[in-house]
């Protein structure tokens, strides 16, 4: 079983990058990027809109870096913002959470297809199924897919949950996930198991 | 169809992450822009800065909407409007001895009299002006509406 290690210098690199060391800074938005964009995500909107919810997120980090009282909490401010930016973004667009993609339909087929696009396809349809997650797990799931992953405290602050429920919650949502994985893509394995 | 699913916790994320950088990667346009952030000024703070910024003449204002906000950028004989409204960017340039250049993240745009810019892009975008005469360079921040 792999084991991720936490986000163990953020503190170093912000210290770093409020001193104008633009190697740090590289380093920050490397490292965060993608905690951000999992939250945007996460939150159902389509890539042009999380584009721009992860651009303005950065934009106000690199504003406040300097007066962030703690900065280990970097993660938990990026989320944060991201977060409020997506609920900002969404009612200002009222644009659905997109449906679950056509792809699931062609499930199925007989047609021989060659192994890489089998692979491209699967891939779509386990994709999809993560996106049918209720929004609450499919924001968890999104940030635990984040490498290095977040701290429980970050998952907490952006879920508005305690940090003592961030681990069972994971469970049960990686639970549900993977029936749902069963079902969908592999039924004969669930069926199994 | 071939993944195994039942795994544990920590598998099932390692295989997840292997979907979602394949499905659903960070855009590299993010990436760009978050490492210029610390540089991109506000267009609001950077005019007061360039106001006193010789030979570089600054005007804000000249049209201010919802459609959209104007600013006149000037060195020289050399005059870029610039139109930002919610999905592009419109420049229109005068002047004969200087060359202007414009860039956004997706980079540069060639400015001339005849055609001037045209950017889709939404506001808030960032860009740079540069105006160049031989050895002349005169180049605004990173400026953001």
């Amino acid at each position: 079983m792999s084991q991720v290690q936490p986000i163990d210098n953020v503190e170093a690199l912000v210290l770093a990058s409020r001193s104008g060391d633009q190697e740090a800074w590289a380093q920050l938005v490397d490292r965060l990027s993608p905690l951000v964009w999992s939250v945007a995500r996460s939150f159902g909107l389509d890539r042009h809109d999380a584009v721009d919810v992860s651009q303005t997120t950065w934009l106000q980090f690199a504003r406040h870096v300097a007066s962030i009282a703690e900065p280990r909490k970097a993660p938990g401010w990026l989320t944060t913002t991201a977060r409020r930016e997506c609920i900002r973004m969404v009612k200002a667009s009222r644009r659905e959470t997109p449906t679950p993609s056509a792809a699931l339909d062609w499930m199925g087929t007989d047609d021989p297809v060659d192994h890489e696009v089998e692979a491209d396809a699967e891939r779509r349809l386990i994709w999809d199924v993560v996106n049918e997650l209720p929004e609450n797990c499919r924001v968890l799931v999104k940030m635990f897919l984040t490498d290095p992953p977040p701290s429980y405290e970050t998952v907490a602050e952006v879920l508005q949950i305690s940090v003592n429920a961030v681990g069972p919650k994971r469970s049960r949502c990686l639970g549900g996930l993977r029936t749902l994985l069963h079902q969908r893509i592999n039924p004969s394995a669930g069926d199994e198991s | 169809m071939s993944m195994n699913f039942d795994v544990g916790d920590e598998d099932l994320l390692q295989l997840l992450r292997t979907v979602a950088a394949a499905e659903d990667p960070v855009p590299r346009s993010v990436l760009d822009f978050a490492k210029l952030a610390p540089s991109i000024v506000p267009l609001d703070r950077a005019l007061a800065e360039l106001l006193d910024e010789r030979p570089l003449v600054v005007a804000a204002g000249l049209r201010d909407s919802d459609v959209g906000q104007q600013y006149r950028f000037a060195v020289g004989d050399a005059t870029v409007y610039v139109d930002i409204s919610a999905t592009t960017i419109v420049g229109e340039f005068e002047g004969d001895e200087w060359a202007v250049e414009f860039r956004d993240l997706g980079g540069v745009v060639d400015v001339d009299v005849q055609q001037g810019i045209f950017v889709a892009t939404s506001r808030g975008k960032p860009f740079v002006l540069t105006f160049r005469r031989g050895e002349d360079v005169v180049t605004t921040d990173w400026l953001r509406s």
